[in-house]
């Protein structure tokens, strides 16, 4: 579903305000609504303002339209602070935590909502592709970068390219795990986005349980997972490993040191878990790479060039 | 002959009039014992498959009798559209145009109503609380319907003939 397709299902008071911004036509990034503020619409690296103040009371009705009249359908999502929508879009949720025995129940009294679009760009990995081979096999990678800079958008176009084939390559059986629906964009069980033909999609499940699923009953040669980063995706990402899976994963994190300084992701690394580190530089353009690292740290370079 | 053909006419038509009036006691509790079925149908749904309204409700219109059937079809059909209004105002509509012509009381029909307004917000627990509640509810209604009906059914297919008697020795 397109960002336009999108809006036939906001209700009509945020369809309105939309309208008044006038957003050019291109990449809309993301929606900012909070009650008693005008709506931010983030559009191009542009920022928009609208003159109306979104009032408290329509922020339920918005979390109403956008769940489909459903909310407690979205029960665990909502419990972890977030609302998947048909595409692979998200709508982030900030409001009054309700608690039971320690963990969040739901979330009540809702004051925010981060409206998040998700961009199928086809064909963004083709540069890094050739980067991610030695001597024809395929290297476990992880792709790091700040948030919104594209990492799901160029892990999405290497399952993709991987699942089909590409370059001569033959295509692999890829198992993903999407625990935010946001690699597939899956909406009822069918991946909304273009995920490749071996491609067989665990949606909403929790990563680490998620991994060793797929691997006991898909036996997928690639397992690809989003944004990891504690000790129970350590343990999968292991698991997954000693199977004989190639693992493909991205992770919040702007350069090696900053990866180094988190204990996990450093025992990942120190374990030699991936073989290829990609950083994007999402500052101009989303899914740019910045470098492409080996796993003794030297840049890979291919035919003499960067990646 | 013409006396007696009217005689009939009047007997057979009053206690025609009695035996529809016993038989709408019955319809009351049969369209009471459909709603709780409907809604068990609904609560497994949301309980077990944490299904939206709009796909529970397209369920539950593929097996349910005439006019809950169009009711639920057309109530997850203006869910799915999102054409304004909240699910309450849609639940509302559609009743109004599809479920007017029950037989049930209107207490039952304004909790049905009620009903609408409830679903579709908070979490599951709490929906299934408002389903389990609103089930209570039916129970209640459909054993005191029928009590009712037992008692009055008697009553007005007697009634029916006897007003009919009444009639004719007034008229004759």
């Amino acid at each position: 579903m397109k960002c336009e397709e999108l809006f036939s299902i906001f209700p009509g008071l945020l369809k309105e305000t939309l309208e008044e911004l006038a957003l050019p036509k291109g990449r809309l990034q993301e929606i900012r609504i909070r009650a008693g503020r005008p709506l931010l619409a983030l559009c191009g690296n542009r920022e928009y303002r609208s003159k109306r103040v979104v009032k408290k009371e329509e922020m339920k009705e918005i979390l109403a339209y956008l769940s489909n009249y459903s909310l407690y359908a979205y029960e665990e999502e909502v419990s972890r602070g977030f609302l998947s929508l048909p595409g692979g879009h998200r709508v982030g949720i900030a409001g009054r935590t309700v608690l039971k025995d320690g963990r969040i129940r739901t979330i009540t009294d809702v004051s925010s909502l981060n409206l998040r679009f998700a961009h199928e760009v086809i064909g963004c990995a083709d540069r890094l592709l050739p980067c991610l081979r030695d001597r024809g096999r395929l290297l476990p990678t992880l792709i790091a970068s700040a948030p919104g800079h594209g990492k799901t958008t160029l892990l999405r176009d290497l399952i993709r390219q991987i699942s089909d084939g590409y370059g001569g390559y033959p295509g692999m059986t890829v198992g993903v795990v999407d625990e935010r629906s946001e690699i597939a964009g899956s909406f009822r069980g069918l991946p909304g986005n273009d995920v490749g033909m071996r491609t067989d999609v665990l949606d909403g499940c929790p990563k680490a349980e998620g991994m060793m699923m797929l691997i006991r009953s898909m036996a997928p040669k690639v397992v690809a997972v989003d944004e990891i980063g504690n000790r129970g995706d350590l343990e999968a990402l292991l698991l997954a490993m000693n199977c004989g899976c190639i693992l493909f994963s991205t992770v919040h994190g702007s350069s090696m040191e900053e990866l180094l300084g988190k204990p996990v992701l450093r025992e990942m690394i120190e374990l030699g878990l991936f073989e290829r580190y990609v950083f994007l530089d999402g500052t101009r353009k989303p899914g740019q790479i910045r470098e492409v690292l080996g796993r003794d740290g030297r840049e890979i370079l291919e035919g003499g060039k960067r990646c | 002959m013409l006396k007696l053909l009217g005689i009939l006419c009047i007997l057979a038509g009053s206690t025609g009039i009695g035996i529809r009036m016993a038989g709408e006691l019955d319809l009351r509790v049969e369209e009471l014992v459909t709603l709780q079925q409907l809604v068990l149908f609904i609560r497994g749904e949301i309980r077990y498959m944490h299904q939206p309204l709009t796909e529970t409700f397209a369920h539950v219109a593929k097996t349910a009798p005439a006019p809950f059937a169009e009711f639920f079809f057309n109530t997850a059909k203006e869910l799915e559209q999102r054409q304004g209004g909240t699910a309450g105002e849609i639940w509302k509509r559609n009743q109004r145009e599809y479920l007017s012509g029950l037989h049930i009381d209107s207490g039952e029909a304004r909790e049905f109503e009620r009903l609408g307004e409830l679903l579709g917000y908070l979490d599951v627990e709490m929906q299934v609380d408002t389903l389990d509640h609103y089930l209570e509810q039916l129970k209640f209604s459909a054993a005191q319907a029928a009590e009712a009906a037992k008692g009055k059914r008697k009553l007005y297919r007697y009634m029916g003939a006897l007003s009919g008697a009444a009639m004719v020795i007034l008229i004759f």
